[in-house]
């Protein structure tokens, strides 16, 4: 059953089983207006229209990622040591690594940041003078004490002190005072600090002004922080803090300016990285390695696939066209010497070390066109891949659940395992059709079509025109989308993914799991509905989704407890 | 005449209803039986100690083909040759299942995450992750109290996710282990040789910090419900345990080892990583810091190919039948080497007339059996004798449905599946470990100790 986009684009697409078709209705966690159906002309209608109603979605307490911890204590202190690199590494979900359900900590994560508080306060009573001014000669140590705990405990918990939190820490200084000198005192002061959870939690404990259908409206502090993680993966700067004040983050308009200025900052450039590459699933790419017999220089030219599409993504989005169309088509990309040497981009002969834009013209025996748009990229489709062969399963599945956004299930029990690469005669292709006659048919009729498009592109993501000595089929036909229909090769098939609506709104609904640290859930089907709204047709832009998202009512409200 | 320890007259006498001559018990004791006294030390009065050692994707055939000789000694077969020079010391234990995961209908990925999540747990994991606390930590709570860590996990290269992952604290709550050598090296020596006056000074400090951090994570538990209420409790409880453990390592004679190099990526890495880390566990554990760790080599799934291998493990692992897994046993013999350099750091290190491995159980397992994804003849090698209470030297073969080598893929035929759960082998161990415990995981999947590992 297909439907017409609408709702049904923001519900989730399951692949139930893959008995048959894909469920095409809003499917099992959409509540609310939108439910069921099957898209029907009236829900068309209203798709985009929204009631005085406010009804955001649940907001669990979150915690800084390790990324979000580094980067907080170089704005917080100027301390650029990165400690949180050293901490246990973090799990992704949906390829994100800033999922609330991942971020539980037991002793070992608790003894590090108790330990990494430890040194960096050690390192910044060093220079206290970086951090506020005070004359201890002429106040006196503890007025200079309690204005370093009202100044810097602002910054530090991202709001101002409550009278009761302030003494508590002048307590602290006081007995780090009694051990040894002022410095000392503060040293265990701003070391309680870091380990506090105001810190690093983001509780949102305020009670605000309660709208109709259960929503209440964050303080202007909250929303300052929601924004300085999102658009910056850091602490609000002064302006933020100044507006927070004021309590001009109040309206939709007003957090919308401060979206505009953020986003022309150098570190939204960074923290939107971080986005992209939980989507894409790059960590995958900087994990792989490859046969080096099969696939000679691959380790060596990793850290150049990365590069490249960290240019080509920044070209993009950054750029003049920030449209989906333009990310699945663009007709050139990046390459330094290496990079275009080892898959073959034209022009490799006159390049250096440095990174140009090259352009993806036709080229190769056949004059077909090789490459176009970021699901081609060499890096991808290497991360997409086994050690010593392509994976049509593994490319199938990244396209799937990250630009479609489909939910695949598990293998079944006992399956039988594809037929090993070296024992064989048969193309990657014919291995993987024999695979998929048996009982695994009903799912890899959605996974193996767009798997072999890809199938020009060898484990190391190089283009190829021949497997053992045969020519490379990457025809087929998709199915159970709003751009059906067949297509040649991996060309043709970006082509259509860059017109179809559900791409878009995969699109939108991955960058609100980034942006909300969960999954959606029932009640956001409001909150996707606004972001998807202003998502649609060829001229969406990636740019203002960015912003978008913090005009929904998941970003602007949180729940009535 | 040998001496007769003052430990063996002692269980001699206090034991109950003897039936036979007490000094025929005691000649047992010497010849045959292993020490089945449950206690947390061994008869050197030095601490019990267990470790987990794993390497993905099942083992070889010639694991599977070791056997005995007619005087019930442990012979092995090519690929674990490395092994020779321990044999005295292993205990080769086949026909084990991973009963949980055969049983467990849970949807997760089958092929490598169902049996690593039950691995250590051997519980139904919990939407996508482990049904619960694994068996080292079980441990960990009752051995590795008053040391430095609770329990510490290494990762050669884990790959991250649940697929790297061996400890829980509790369900769906992983210990992620430490990759980077430099930085495991910085967290288990950082300290060493600190003077005890500064550290007493040290501390008096961070008691006062951690009174302050402890007040304000009560404090706004308080005002949480729920799951951020449950997250806010559980990082308290772990700032408590920081605070009970503000030991310093000070144990006489104990010296760092050298500090490890850079990390590297590839096959070159794990080598050099997996060494740096066996150095840095073999002297934490030495130096009393842990008394419970882990060693993953690469998570399940894992397909590091190394120099010389005609393909990656995970690959070689898939080349079942008739091509008899030539290269799967090449790296089971690699990974036997490594594991017999580990064991000669631990054989190295004495503790008063016994060796730490003596007292220690290491235990050597991997996520799948004969590595084409089944669950069934777990590979489970167990060596040190936890303090004399295993008897080693041998293998014990327990019926099971097939004979290892035709496995059965995933949990197809369950149910006959008919060798001991590894949850057995879990309270055998915490009986080794001076635990008193008669069942581990689902109830109904464990029968209790395994039999015959005590003689």
């Amino acid at each position: 059953m297909k439907t017409a986009f609408g709702i049904t684009a923001f519900g989730f697409v399951s692949l139930a089983a893959c008995s048959g078709s894909i469920e095409g209705t809003s499917g099992r966690t959409n509540t609310g207006g939108a439910k069921g159906g099957a898209g029907g002309a009236e829900e068309k209608a209203s798709a985009c229209n929204f009631s005085n109603d406010v009804v955001p979605g649940a907001s669990p307490l979150r915690r800084l990622t390790k990324s979000e911890y580094n980067n907080t204590v170089a704005d917080l202190l100027g301390d650029t040591s990165d400690p949180a690199s050293a901490f246990p590494p973090e799990s992704r979900v949906h390829g994100f690594d800033n999922h609330v359900s991942t971020q539980t900590v037991t002793y070992t994560l608790a003894d590090y940041l108790f330990k990494a508080a430890e040194q960096l306060a050690s390192r910044a009573i060093t220079k206290l003078d970086t951090l506020y001014s005070c004359d201890v000669a002429k106040l006196g140590e503890t007025p200079c004490a309690e204005q370093f705990v009202r100044g810097f405990g602002a910054r530090a918990f991202r709001r101002p002190l409550e009278a009761a939190e302030q003494t508590s820490l002048l307590d602290t200084y006081q007995k780090g005072r009694q051990t040894g000198d002022f410095k000392n005192g503060l040293r265990l002061a701003i070391t309680r600090m870091l380990a506090s959870p105001h810190f690093l939690y983001r509780p949102e404990l305020a009670e605000g002004e309660r709208k109709s259908n259960g929503g209440v409206a964050l303080t202007s502090y909250e929303v300052a922080s929601r924004l300085s993680y999102l658009l910056w993966g850091s602490m609000p700067d002064q302006t933020l803090f100044d507006a927070a004040a004021k309590g001009e983050l109040a309206t939709a308009k007003q957090v919308s300016d401060q979206v505009s200025r953020m986003l022309d900052n150098p570190k939204a450039k960074v923290a939107i990285k971080r986005f992209y590459a939980g989507w894409l699933m790059l960590d995958k790419l900087s994990q792989s390695a490859k046969d080096e017999k099969l696939y000679p220089g691959y380790g060596v030219v990793v850290p150049s696939m990365m590069e490249e599409i960290s240019r080509l993504m920044d070209d993009v989005i950054w750029g003049n066209d920030a449209t989906v169309t333009k990310l699945f088509k663009t007709d050139y990309t990046f390459a330094n010497r290496d990079l275009a040497t080892f898959v073959g981009l034209s022009g490799a002969s006159t390049m250096d070390k440095t990174f140009q834009k090259v352009a993806l013209s036709p080229q190769g025996p056949s004059g077909a066109q090789q490459r176009m748009g970021i699901l081609t990229s060499p890096g991808l489709l290497a991360a997409q891949s086994k050690p010593q062969e392509s994976s049509p399963v593994l490319r199938g599945r990244f396209v799937l659940e990250q630009m479609l956004c489909m939910e695949l299930p598990l293998p079944p029990a006992g399956v039988p395992p594809v037929e090993a690469v070296d024992s064989s005669a048969l193309t990657t292709r014919e291995r993987f059709e024999k695979h998929a006659e048996s009982a695994c048919a009903s799912c890899h009729k959605f996974l193996d079509p767009i798997g072999f498009a890809f199938e020009s592109y060898d484990a190391a993501g190089r283009f190829r025109e021949t497997e053992k000595g045969k020519p490379i089929n990457t025809s087929g036909t998709l199915g159970e989308t709003d751009v059906d229909g067949a297509f040649k090769n991996a060309v043709e098939l970006s082509d259509r993914f860059a017109r179809s609506e559900r791409v878009r709104a995969c699109i939108a609904k991955q960058w609100f799991r980034f942006a909300m640290g969960r999954n959606e859930l029932d009640d956001d089907e409001r909150g996707l509905r606004q972001l998807g709204c202003g998502f649609q047709g060829q001229n969406a832009n990636l740019r203002s989704l960015l912003g978008a998202v913090t005009q929904t009512d998941a970003f602007l409200y949180k729940q009535a407890k | 005449m040998k001496l007769i320890s003052r430990r063996t007259v002692l269980r001699g006498f206090g034991g109950v209803a003897l039936p036979l001559p007490l000094l025929d018990i005691m000649a047992r004791t010497k010849s045959a039986h292993a020490d089945t006294t449950i206690t947390k030390t061994g008869p050197n009065g030095a601490p019990k100690r267990f470790v987990v050692f794993f390497t993905p994707c099942g083992q070889g055939p010639d694991w599977l083909r070791c056997t005995n000789d007619a005087n019930g000694k442990l012979v092995l077969t090519t690929a674990m040759q490395p092994l020779l020079r321990h044999k005295d010391q292993l205990l080769l234990l086949d026909g084990i299942n991973n009963k949980s995961a055969l049983f467990d209908s849970a949807a997760i990925d089958p092929g490598h995450q169902k049996p690593m999540v039950n691995l250590m747990t051997c519980l139904p994991s919990a939407a996508g992750s482990a049904g619960g606390i694994s068996i080292d930590q079980v441990i960990a709570k009752e051995i590795s109290t008053g040391t430095k860590f609770p329990s510490v996990q290494l990762g050669v290269q884990p790959n991250g996710g649940f697929s790297g992952t061996l400890s829980y604290s509790d369900a769906k709550v992983p210990i992620a282990s430490v990759s980077d050598p430099k930085q495991a090296f910085t967290r288990l020596f950082s300290d060493l040789g600190t003077d005890q006056t500064a550290f007493a000074k040290i501390n008096a400090d961070r008691k006062s910090i951690l009174d302050g951090v402890k007040s304000d994570f009560e404090s706004l538990a308080g005002k949480l419900s729920g799951d951020d209420r449950k997250k806010i409790q559980s990082h308290l409880d772990g700032i408590r345990e920081v605070e009970t453990r503000l030991v310093s390592s000070s144990k006489t004679g104990c010296v760092a080892p050298t500090q490890p190099g850079a990390n590297r990526s590839g096959a070159e890495g794990l080598i050099a990583a997996g060494d740096a880390h066996m150095k840095l566990l073999s002297t934490a554990l030495a130096c009393d810091l842990t008394r419970v760790a882990s060693l993953l080599y690469q998570g399940s799934g894992g397909n590091v190919q190394l120099p010389g291998m005609p393909k990656g493990i995970h690959d070689a692992s898939h080349d079942y039948g008739a091509l008899g897994w030539p290269a799967r046993n090449q790296y089971t013999a690699w990974f036997a080497g490594r594991f017999a350099t580990f064991l000669d750091q631990l054989k190295a290190a004495d503790e008063g007339g016994r060796s730490v491995l003596d007292n220690t159980v290491v235990y050597w397992c991997s996520e799948h059996g004969a590595g084409n994804h089944n669950y069934d003849w777990m590979p489970t090698l167990l060596a040190g004798s936890g303090g004399g209470y295993f008897k080693t030297g041998r293998e014990i073969k327990y019926p099971n449905l097939t004979d290892g080598l035709n496995y059965v893929q995933y949990n197809a035929g369950a149910d006959k599946a008919t060798g001991p759960s590894q949850a057995d082998l879990y309270v055998s161990i915490m009986n080794a470990m001076g635990m008193n415990a008669t069942t581990f995981g689902v109830a109904n999947q464990c029968k209790g100790a395994l039999p015959g590992l005590t003689g």
